[in-house]
C-alpha cells in the first residue's frame, strides 16, 4: 500500500533574482495494492513530481510517503519506472536490456534465461533479441523497457506517459496489451498521462490535479467493469464518464494556461 | 496465459532493395576515387611544369621526380645516419608513449572528477591554467627539465593531450540522461554496477571524441618538439634537412609527417568502431 500524507515540494530557485517553485501542495492519497491509478492534470502541475517522489529519486519538502508502513528512503527494486522515452542501454542487445535487472543480481545466465525468453514471448519481441534497441519501433522500445521494468516482479510500476511518444494505433495496442500484462502480475500502477479516455480505460481511478501548486482536484473511482475492451470507449456512458472528469480537469489546463 | 494477438508486433520489414537503375555517370565520378585523384594529378603536374620552367633555383623547388628519387634513397640509405623509417619508428613510438600515458592518467582522473565535487574542485583550475597554454611553449621547460631525450618528449605529448583527454571524459560522464541512471537504480544497482555497467558505457563515445581530437594534438606537440630539440624522429629530419636546405628532403619529411597523423586517426577510428557501435544512439 501506498499512502501519501500531505506532501509538499518545493524546488530551490534555479537562479539568483527567481522564486522558488512550489510543485506539490497538500497532496495525500491512499493506492491499495494491485491498484490501477491514473493521474491527469495540467502540464507543469507536479505529476512527474510526484512519481519521482514515489520512485526515491527525489525527497519532499513536506509530509511523508509511506510504502506498506515505512518511509521511503530512496530508489529500490520493490518500485520500476517506465518513462515516456524507452531509455534503453544502447550497448546492450535487447535481451540483455530485459535482463539487466536479472543480471545485476549476478545470477548465472541459466537461471534467468527461460524467463528473459518467456518475456521476449509476452512482448512479441521473440526474433528481436539480439537486435540493437535502436533498431527497433517505438513501441517495441517501449515494451522493451516495460519487460524491464516488470521482469525482476516489482511490487509497483511507476509510469510516466510511457505511451506519450507513440503514434495513435501503437498506443492502443500498447494500452491493450498493458491491461493484458497487468490482469496477469497485478502490480500497483501508478499511471501519468496528458490522455483521459486513456486514464479512464484503463484506471481503477482517475486523480485529476490542479494547476501549480498541484493538488487533487478530484479522486474518480472508475465504474467500468474488467477486463474492458477498447470498444468500451465508444459506450454513451463511457463519454458521459469521460465528461465529467474533463469538466474538472479544463478549467485547471485554462488556469494553468493562463498562469504561463 | 496472455493472449497471443496481444500486441500487434509490427516486424521490421526489410525494405525491398531498390532495383538496380542504371547509374547515373555524375553519382558514379561522385562516389568513386576520381576526383580527389584528379586534383592530385593536377596538382602534381602544375608543380611539374613550374619547376621545368625554372622559374625557382632547383634548390629552391626541386622537380616532383627529384622529390621521388630522395624519398628513395631516404628509405635505403637514410639522411644523417638514419632511414626514413628509422625516424617514422622514433617518432611513433613517442606518440604511442606520450598519447596512451595521457589516456590511462586522464580518463580515470576524468571519472573521477565528474563523480565527485571534491576532486573536480582540486584538479579543475589547474587544467583550467594548462588548457590555454600552447603546449609549445612548455617545450624549453620540458628539455631543461629532462633533456632532450625521450622523457621530454613524452612530456610534452602528455601534458598537450591531457586536459582534452579529461575534459571528454568529464562531459562523457555529465551528459549522461538522468533517466539511464535512474532505471539502474530502480533495478537494485549498487553504486559500483551504476558505475561499471551505466556510466562507464555511456561515457565512452565522448572519451573516444576526445582520444580523436588529442591524436592529432599529439602529433602536432611531437613534430613540434622534434623539430626543436631531437636527435631523430620526423621533426627533426625536416629541421636538418632545413639547415642543410635539402628542400626534397623537406618535402618528404612533410608528406610522412602528414600521412602518419592521418593513419593514427583512422587506427583511433578503427578501435572506435569496435568499442562504441552504438555512437549517436
Ligand atoms: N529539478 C527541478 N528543479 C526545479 N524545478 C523543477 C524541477 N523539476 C520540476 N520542476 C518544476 O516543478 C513543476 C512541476 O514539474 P513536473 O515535471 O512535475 O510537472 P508535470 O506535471 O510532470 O508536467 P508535464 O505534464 O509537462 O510533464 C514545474 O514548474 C517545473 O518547472
Ligand atoms: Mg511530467
Amino acid at each position: 500500500m501506498i499512502v501519501v500524507e500531505n506532501l509538499y515540494k518545493t524546488y530551490p530557485p534555479q537562479k539568483r533574482g527567481m522564486v522558488a517553485t512550489t510543485a506539490l501542495q497538500q497532496v495525500s492519497m491512499t493506492i491499495r495494492d494491485g491498484e490501477f491509478v491514473c493521474i491527469v492534470g495540467p502540464s507543469g502541475c507536479g505529476k512527474t513530481t510526484l512519481l519521482h517522489m514515489v520512485a526515491g529519486f527525489e525527497s519532499p519538502s513536506g509530509g511523508r510517503i509511506l510504502l506498506d508502513g515505512q518511509e521511503i528512503q530512496g530508489p529500490g527494486a520493490d518500485r520500476a519506472v517506465v518513462f515516456q522515452q524507452a531509455a534503453l542501454y544502447p550497448w546492450l542487445s535487447v535481451y540483455d536490456n530485459i535482463a539487466f535487472g536479472l543480471k545485476l543480481k549476478n545470477l548465472p545466465r541459466s537461471q534467468y534465461d527461460a524467463k528473459v525468453r518467456q518475456f521476449l514471448k509476452i512482448m512479441g519481441l521473440e526474433g528481436f533479441e539480439r537486435h540493437a534497441p535502436y533498431h527497433l519501433s517505438g513501441g517495441m522500445q517501449q515494451r522493451a523497457a516495460i519487460a524491464r521494468a516488470l521482469i525482476t516482479q516489482p511490487k509497483i510500476l511507476l509510469m510516466d506517459e510511457p505511451f506519450g511518444a507513440l503514434d495513435a494505433q501503437t498506443r492502443n495496442d500498447m494500452q491493450r496489451f498493458l491491461l493484458e500484462l497487468w490482469q496477469e502480475l497485478r502490480p500497483t500502477v501508478l499511471f501519468i498521462t496528458h490522455d483521459v479516455e486513456e486514464a479512464v480505460l484503463l484506471g481503477d481511478r482517475v486523480i485529476v490535479m490542479t494547476a501549480r501548486p498541484g493538488r487533487i482536484a478530484r479522486d474518480f473511482e472508475v465504474p467500468f467493469p474488467r477486463p474492458r475492451a477498447w470498444e468500451l470507449s465508444l459506450t454513451p456512458e463511457f463519454v458521459a464518464f469521460k465528461r465529467e472528469v474533463l469538466s474538472v480537469l479544463r478549467p485547471e489546463v485554462e488556469s494553468a494556461q493562463r498562469l504561463a | 496465459m496472455i493472449q497471443s494477438d496481444g500486441p500487434s508486433a509490427q516486424p521490421l520489414v526489410a525494405p525491398a532493395p531498390t532495383p538496380a537503375r542504371p547509374a547515373k555517370w555524375t553519382s558514379w565520378i561522385l562516389a568513386g576515387p576520381a576526383i580527389p585523384v584528379l586534383v592530385l594529378v593536377m596538382l602534381v603536374a602544375l608543380w611539374q611544369l613550374i619547376s621545368s620552367l625554372h622559374l625557382f633555383p632547383p634548390l629552391i623547388l626541386p622537380a616532383p621526380l627529384t622529390v621521388l628519387r630522395e624519398a628513395g634513397a631516404l628509405l635505403q640509405t637514410g639522411y644523417g645516419g638514419k632511414t626514413l623509417f628509422q625516424d617514422v619508428w622514433i617518432s611513433a613510438a613517442r606518440i604511442a608513449m606520450g598519447f596512451v600515458g595521457a589516456v590511462l592518467i586522464g580518463v580515470p582522473l576524468g571519472l573521477l572528477m565528474a563523480s565527485s565535487q571534491a576532486v573536480f574542485k582540486a584538479i579543475d583550475p589547474i587544467l583550467q591554467f594548462i588548457r590555454p597554454v600552447p603546449p609549445l611553449a612548455y617545450i624549453p621547460l620540458m628539455v631543461v627539465w629532462f633533456g632532450i631525450g625521450e622523457v621530454s618528449k613524452v612530456m610534452v605529448i602528455l601534458l598537450g593531450t591531457i586536459p582534452i583527454i579529461i575534459i571528454n571524459a568529464v562531459s562523457g560522464v555529465r551528459n549522461i540522461p538522468r533517466q539511464r541512471l535512474q532505471v539502474a537504480q530502480c533495478l537494485g544497482a549498487t553504486p559500483y554496477q551504476v558505475f561499471r555497467y551505466v556510466i562507464l558505457p555511456s561515457a565512452l563515445p565522448e572519451i573516444f571524441t576526445g582520444m580523436r581530437v588529442g591524436i592529432g594534438v599529439a602529433w602536432t606537440c611531437l613534430v613540434a618538439a622534434e623539430i626543436i630539440a631531437a636527435t631523430a624522429g620526423l621533426g627533426w629530419l625536416v629541421q636538418e634537412a632545413g639547415q642543410a636546405l635539402q628542400v626534397g628532403i623537406i618535402f618528404v619529411g612533410i608528406v610522412a609527417i602528414g600521412i602518419l597523423g592521418y593513419l593514427m586517426e583512422l587506427i583511433i577510428r578503427a578501435i572506435e568502431r569496435l568499442a562504441v557501435p552504438w555512437k549517436g544512439h
